[in-house]
């Protein structure tokens, strides 16, 4: 018999953490189910930015002086922390970006002298566009071939099809750990270990996992993992490439400039080393840190309890909306995360979205840059609730006294 | 509840006017909103008359605004279409429509100006109106 495991998270205090809750929107109080699209900052991340560039800021790497020497303490201690997080062999193998998107660009062009024409590049049919169009890119610069792995109505890859479409040319498999569009937890591991068995090279993108699971990349063995700080409690624009360090130093540079390079002279120049090969010119030093704080409040949170507590209010969510006529869910993996999607009949999502924001319900509606998957699903869009351990039942009972009086006005 | 969703908005969105393909066509212009996924095809009938009907997936204010806009626009000399789409699009955005002569259905767009995530899904019908006077 499963243990009936017991919901101890204490949720009210650590709202207390996120003051940006604590406000009225249309005279109710605030409700943010929006925090697949960003989660919002506890204290401890906006002091630290406050703090650096009070005390500390200056570039980095390259003075000799107290607030160049800080500042670099300060950027390099965080991919210390970050490396640890996902638990890297190295700390050069964490490369710093400005999120997800350029991550994923990063490694899409870097990669590109080693593609050649009629190699194939694998996708799911779930992707976000930011991992559809940089490969699109990469495969007409190269005249190689972009796949994609379809998955099922519950919004599932399907393996078996996986296992038809990698072939001896496949160099590369590129796929979301958690679908921003449907919660769906793909089995990342298992096509990790298909992409391997013909050599091809594999990116998982973690913007919608880190910060909702433990990630081990060792344990994963993934080439690429990335992620974006914004989406885990740091701050906007700063985001992660992890990389295997083999790889990685097998990769041209992206970005040419300062800090990137070892020795330049008119004519020719040589590239630094890992992680700074990748880091072109003056980082989002700021952001870095403040990413480095929002890993440390993670670490200090009891983790399993906070994940847990989100997956009690998505459940809590989903039997309150099935409960409701006319709902239907947009992905109904097993394996799922604290995203749920929807339509309400023959509803459009922007104006339930509209009539919900009047009740002070933050909720994302549309494509969620997922137009192929829409396509799949023939519909224009979705209303997404995605949820955070600052969430609270009473807020999802909320949403759905909101969503009823928007099928009135709307219906 | 402000007055987006207001009678006039509803009743066009439900029941829009000039919903449909004409026989006999003489041109069309299909727009798209990125954001939310709106899609209109807003047509023009080969015949004196000049017709402007649409056929759209979209929501309630965008299809509510280009029920309003056939509306307004099948009734408006050919001439005169090109400046009254530009003037009524300005009108929008600052929720500053005039009446003029024009009908009162019209005037239930200067609510949109209130809801910014909302002025492009009212824009959409006016542009491709816009568009289509220009490729003629």
């Amino acid at each position: 018999m499963n243990k009936i495991k017991k919901n101890t998270f204490d949720s009210n205090k650590i709202r207390k953490d996120f003051p940006i809750l604590d406000q009225e929107i249309n005279g109710s109080k605030l409700i943010y189910f929006d925090n697949a699209a960003s989660t919002q900052k506890p204290k401890s991340v906006i002091k630290s930015i406050k703090q650096y560039y009070e005390s500390d800021h200056s570039n980095v790497h390259r003075g000799v002086h107290a607030l160049s020497i800080r500042a670099t303490e300060g950027y390099e201690k965080s991919r210390e922390t970050v490396s640890q997080f996902v638990n890297a062999k190295h700390d050069h193998e964490i490369i710093f970006t400005k999120g997800s998107t350029e991550s994923i660009n990063l490694v899409a062009n870097a990669i590109t002298d080693q593609i050649n024409e009629n190699d194939e590049i694998l996708i799911s049919a779930m992707e976000h566009h930011s991992n559809i169009v940089p490969w699109q890119e990469l495969c007409r610069r190269s005249r190689a071939n972009l796949k994609i792995i379809p998955i099922s109505e519950s919004g599932e890859i399907k393996i078996d099809e996986l296992d038809k479409l990698i072939t001896p040319k496949t160099r590369m498999i590129s796929m979301v750990h958690v679908s921003n569009t449907l919660g769906t937890i793909n089995p990342i591991k298992k096509i990790i270990d298909l992409a391997k068995s013909v050599g091809a090279l594999t990116l998982i993108d973690g913007a919608q996992a880190a910060g909702h699971m433990k990630i081990n990349v060792q344990e994963l063995d993934c080439d690429f993992y990335v992620f974006s700080g914004h989406k885990i409690y740091g701050p906007t624009g700063v985001g992660v490439l992890y990389g295997k360090e083999e790889i990685l130093n097998r990769l041209s540079p992206y970005q040419y400039g300062g800090e990137m390079i070892l020795k330049v002279t008119f004519n020719e120049t040589t590239y630094n080393s890992l992680p700074h090969k990748f880091e072109a010119g003056t980082p989002n030093i700021a952001g870095v840190i403040g990413l480095m704080n929002a890993v440390k409040y993670l670490n200090n949170i009891d983790f399993e309890e906070a994940i847990h507590h989100e997956m009690v209010i998505h459940d809590y969510a989903m039997n309150q909306l099935k409960l409701m006529p006319n709902i239907k869910f947009i992905g109904t993996a097993k394996e799922r995360s604290s995203i749920i999607s929807f339509t309400i009949g023959d509803l459009h999502p922007h104006d339930v979205g509209t009539i919900l924001n009047q009740k002070a319900v933050a909720v994302r509606t549309g494509h969620h840059c997922t137009m192929p998957l829409m396509d799949f699903y023939q519909i224009p869009g979705t209303i997404r609730c995605s949820f955070s351990f600052y969430n609270q039942k009473k807020e999802v009972d909320m949403m759905i006294s909101a969503i009823e009086l928007a099928c009135e006005m709307l219906g | 509840m402000d007055n987006l969703y207001q009678s006039t908005i509803m009743d066009h969105g439900h029941n829009p006017l000039n919903f449909g393909k004409p026989n006999n066509m003489s041109c069309s212009v299909e727009k798209f909103n990125p954001l939310c996924g709106d899609k209109i095809i807003l047509y023009l009938s080969d015949d004196e008359s000049a017709t402007f009907m649409f056929e759209s997936v979209s929501c309630v204010i965008c299809k509510a605004s280009a029920s309003i806009m056939t509306m307004v626009i099948n009734e408006t000399n050919f001439e005169e279409r090109q400046n009254l789409i530009q003037e009524i699009m300005v009108g929008i955005k600052s929720g500053n429509i005039k009446k003029n002569n024009l009908p009162d259905d019209l005037l239930c767009l200067n609510q949109i100006t209130n809801y910014p995530s909302r002025i492009n899904c009212a824009l959409l019908p006016w542009e491709s109106a816009q568009e289509l006077m220009t490729t003629i």
